[in-house]
């Protein structure tokens, strides 16, 4: 039952940060959503789902909540899709090195976020290298930035969960031994079939959970998207933070922000069960036996 | 099965040599035993064969194919791994299948082949269990069958029953040496364990220092040992140390520290003056108060005696501090006492005589 | 602009009696121990001017200042944060479209004149109950004018303008929380035959112009428009003046508002209400309003003091020229937006929803 085990505790893992970053500050705004707002943060006494039937009721709060789910999604997938191959090769790189670049990665991960955003501003803008490499193939036919739209506000959430998932898949890599891959080889495995039928099930565990964390992450991200979105990426956050600074409005805030996190448990829980359900992976075999 | 080829194989990392050329050629349907301490190069020359390194230099063919470059799944090799190396996340039939799944073959025939290695290692009835369920032997025994599922030219075993007791041990060596004449297949096979090796066996190649110190049949080397290395790696011995005072051919006569010169024979280029040892087995040794014309004795105080089942060793202490074993049958009475003195006897035959580095090198 | 509500009026009342209190203590402090006060302002250059000019003699009078910088919108988020404890600072520069908000939910205290002598200087309209207008901005279109000529455009006219195919993708927009938003929304409601009563003309036009982005912070704005990333945005000539000073090649165009033309956005002071320091507070102001300090903060920052003698020294400095309207005809012809006819509620959501993204 170990790895079962193992998996279980992985999961608490990724429930354990969706409370921390969730939960525990917004107990007291679940009951603020209760209330009517009188504006200027004053409340009224009236406990009713208002609050609630407002935005669900409203095109522009749905869209708002797709937005951001499809892109913490995406972002999240993206990650991922980095961060595996990385991790595996930092896990099967076998030199002094390693230890530099882990700690390069430890490092890389405590840099505040606002200045990684600006380094990806001045990388995106229309004066940075990518901008300037279009124009110049395009011949100055396209001359505009980067930045400010949902595909800068994804690479600066990718860029920010970055190096936590190559950390937290390292150690999934690592608990896969060499000897495993050497015996899929000598079999006569190609390097696609080691892939897809040795090292993903063997990480798959890992690597959902380490999407999960790195999707809630994204879901709760406010300075990627006010940065770098330029006030073009409405995402539940920033509408929260203008709901609260801008209206002064406690209630609403407090109900998008209770919607956000139930948005956030109900799609850890799907993909969870969906795991336990799935046909494949390390754990599965054991509850088949 | 095919036959191996090694040519001139070295295997350097950086300025460090860790296998420096060797040659040897496995016969088709040979077992063949790489014994040696850790660090040799015997498990480096074994993955060198699978494919996993690259050598320096030299040649590597199977079957008189060339293989070097080659990846391993283009090799079509068996391999057990010494951590048995089953995928934790299929289970016992799909772990047997792999390689055949891998060749592409079709599910009636994969079906049919893990059905018949199952049988083959005894465990038809548990094919649907996972590895982590299964015993260290019975993990074993999989790996084995996983190897020999789709008939590979070679089967390479990589310290194969090292995680294991010493008694399932021992029956996994018998186990495996069955399934492996079933089989026939040449099989290479690497250990630090002499005994496993002896009891496995066709011929074994000692390995040290990343060169080959002796191969052959397992009682060739016990008994015409061409280094003092595999004098001291194979099997006990005793070892008398002093300066050669004469040589005649191959006999060499040995003063000791005690004053008592002792004979024995010598394949070696040794010279009078030169430091030698010369070892001798537990069991070529005896005592007896009569001394016989040409036989080798030294006196030796009785320290204790061991009983280990089949026989008594009797460990005496010969000048300060060296200590010698005497290994006898049960039953025979030799009347020692504890803190006596005894003279100890040995025939020249059984004694063989090595030159020691020079002092002050 | 001031309204008398009854509410606080009473909260004037109360204000006065806790002030009544207060002489006896006030007078008890030494010279060189004024205590320590908190001000709530904007960040950047104006912060760092603000402190030259009236934090610096208020240290040497040994008092100590500290600020809280945000947007005003941001700093009333934080006193209502605070609602019911300390109050997070002592004094707030905030703007017309928080004022009223503020005096009806009691953050802020009537001002007690007699403290502020210099406020005696100013022109009626810039003394109110609880505020005292210390400066406008002077808000138009700050463009490139280098860029706008390799692009061979002309200096824009009306914010229309900006919807120039040419200039697809380096404009920007102040964003609802920039105070540079109103007269710039404002402006295009004008545009659009309508008036700042009914700002929801202008969203086709910001359509229009389909900004790259929507700016929330001047400093930000300020090192896209050095960068040569925007080439225009509506703001204001203080930073026209400031960044002509690192040779960035900006100039400021005034649209018309009806008959007016350019706008004026005023920069209102209050104290906050359940300050502990309220003499403090009040010298601070005082110290603003002083006519050198006006003058001096005005010219480092590009904005028009209210006294009008300042207005008159200001206009001798050469950085002004061509960039602020300072004869007495163009001050008289400045649009000031009249905030109690905008529907506040209305435009942000309208502003959230109906603005096309991205």
């Amino acid at each position: 039952m170990r790895i079962r085990r193992a998996y279980d505790g992985a999961l608490a893992l990724a429930l354990a940060v969706s409370v921390v970053l969730f939960i525990v500050p917004q107990l007291f705004f679940v009951r603020q959503s209760f209330f009517e707002s009188l504006a200027m943060g004053m409340m009224g006494d009236q406990l009713s789902f208002a609050n609630y039937a407002t935005i669900l009721s409203d095109g522009f709060y749905i869209a708002v909540f797709v937005r951001t789910i499809v892109l913490s999604a995406i972002a999240a997938l993206v990650a991922l899709f980095i961060a595996y191959p990385t991790a595996y090769w930092l896990a099967r790189l076998n030199s002094p090195v390693l230890r530099w670049l882990i700690i390069l990665l430890l490092v890389s991960s405590f840099v505040s976020i606002v200045v990684k955003v600006l380094g990806l501003s001045m990388l995106l803008g229309s004066q940075g290298p990518f901008a300037t490499f279009l124009r110049f193939v395009t011949l100055g036919w396209w001359s505009g930035s980067l930045l400010h739209n949902e595909l800068a506000v994804a690479i600066g959430l990718v860029q920010y969960s970055l190096p936590l998932l190559i950390m937290l898949l390292f150690g999934v890599v690592q608990t896969i031994p060499k000897s495993l891959e050497d015996a899929a080889l000598v079999h006569g495995a190609s390097d696609w079939s080691l892939l897809r039928r040795i090292l993903l099930p063997l990480s798959l565990n890992g690597i959902v959970t380490a999407g999960l964390i790195a999707f809630n992450m994204n879901m709760g991200a406010f300075t990627s998207a006010v940065l770098l979105g330029g006030g073009n990426v409405l995402t539940v956050p920033v509408v929260i933070q203008r709901k609260i600074v801008l209206e002064v409005d406690y209630p609403v805030a407090s109900a998008l922000s209770v919607l956000l996190t139930t948005a956030v448990i109900v799609i850890n829980l799907l993909l969870v069960a969906l795991r336990r359900g799935g046909p494949v992976g390390a754990g599965q075999g054991r509850q088949a036996a | 099965m095919s036959s191996v080829s090694l040519e001139c194989l070295v295997k350097s990392y950086g300025p460090t040599e860790v296998v420096k050329g060797i040659n040897l050629h496995i016969e088709e349907g040979e077992l063949i035993v790489f014994l040696g301490p850790s660090g040799c190069g015997k498990t480096t020359t074994l993955r060198m064969i699978a494919g996993f390194i690259d050598p320096t230099s030299g040649a590597i063919r199977i079957g008189g194919e060339p293989v070097v470059r080659k990846p391993p799944r283009a090799r079509n090799l068996g391999m057990v791994f010494q951590d048995y190396a089953l995928f934790p996340n299929m289970s016992v039939a799909d772990n047997v299948g792999f390689g055949l799944v891998e060749r592409g073959k079709s599910r009636d025939v994969v079906h049919k082949r893990v059905e018949q290695m199952l049988r083959l290692i005894h465990m038809e009835a548990l094919g649907n269990r996972y590895p982590i369920e299964l015993s260290g032997g019975q993990q074993q025994r999989v790996a084995l069958a996983r190897a020999l599922a789709y008939e590979p030219r070679v089967l390479l075993m990589d310290e194969p029953l090292g995680a294991l007791d010493q008694k399932l041990r021992e029956e996994m060596q018998r186990e495996f040496a069955r399934i492996q004449r079933d089989v026939g297949i040449t099989t290479i096979f690497v250990t630090h364990d002499q005994q496993e090796a002896m009891a496995l066996a066709d011929r074994i190649i000692v390995m040290n220092g990343g060169v080959i110190e002796q191969a052959g049949r397992p009682e060739e080397l016990y008994d015409r040992p061409d280094t003092l290395f595999i004098a001291d790696f194979i099997g006990r011995s005793n070892r008398f140390e002093g300066k050669v005072v004469r040589k005649v051919s191959d006999l060499v006569s040995v003063r000791l520290s005690g004053g008592e010169v002792i004979t024995g024979q010598s394949r070696s280029v040794l010279s009078v003056g030169d430091p030698a040892a010369c070892v001798v087995r537990p069991e070529s040794l005896a005592v007896g108060a009569t001394p016989q014309e040409g036989t080798n004795a030294i006196s030796a105080q009785v320290l204790r005696r061991s009983f280990f089942g089949s026989g008594i060793n009797t460990i005496l202490r010969y000048g300060e501090n060296l200590e010698v074993i005497l290994q006898t049958p049960k039953g025979a009475d030799l009347n020692l006492q504890e803190g006596n003195m005894a003279d100890v006897r040995f025939r020249p035959e059984d004694t063989f005589c090595f030159p020691l580095p020079k002092a002050g090198r | 602009m001031s309204n008398t509500s009854r509410r606080t009026f009473l909260s004037g009342v109360a204000g006065l009696s806790i002030a009544g209190l207060l002489p006896g203590s006030t007078g008890a402090w030494a010279q060189g121990n004024l205590g320590a006060i908190k001000v709530a302002t904007w960040g950047g250059s104006w912060r760092d001017s603000l402190d030259k000019q009236v934090g610096e003699p208020i240290r040497k009078a040994g008092g100590t200042v500290e600020y809280v910088v945000d947007t005003p919108q941001g700093n009333l988020a934080k006193l209502v944060a605070a609602r019911g404890r300390s109050a997070p600072f002592d004094t707030m520069e905030s703007g017309l479209e928080l004022v009223q908000l503020m005096a009806a939910d009691r953050f802020i205290q009537d001002l007690d004149y007699e403290k502020l002598p210099n406020a005696k200087l100013l022109p009626d309209f810039a003394r109110a109950k609880n505020y005292v207008m210390t400066l406008g901005s002077m808000d138009g279109i700050v463009y490139n004018h280098e860029k706008f000529k390799e692009a061979g455009l002309d200096a824009p006219k009306t914010y229309s303008d900006l919807a120039h195919p040419k200039l697809q993708g380096k404009v920007a927009f102040p964003d609802v929380n920039h105070t540079q938003h109103w007269n710039a929304v404002a402006g295009l409601a004008y545009e659009a035959g309508a008036s700042e009563a009914d700002l929801t003309k202008a969203i086709p036009l910001i359509n229009k112009i389909k900004p790259a982005y929507f700016f929330s912070s001047s400093t930000d704005i300020a090192t896209k428009m050095s960068s040569g990333e925007i080439w225009a945005a509506p703001w204001h000539a203080g930073f026209v003046i400031r960044l002509r000073r690192s040779n960035v090649p900006l100039s400021i165009s005034y649209p018309q508002f009806g008959t007016k033309r350019g706008s004026l956005w005023p920069v209102l002071h209050h104290v906050v209400r359940g300050t502990e320091n309220e003499a403090l507070a009040h010298r601070f102001l005082d110290t603003y309003l002083e006519p050198q300090v006006q003058l001096s903060h005005a010219k480092a920052t590009g904005v028009l003091p209210v006294n009008r003698s300042a207005i008159q020294e200001l206009g001798k400095d050469p950085e002004t020229n061509g960039v602020l309207l300072l004869s007495d005809a163009e001050l008289d012809n400045l649009f000031v937006i009249d905030f109690s006819k905008v529907n506040l509620a209305q435009w942000r959501s309208a502003w959230d929803r109906d603005i096309v993204r991205g």
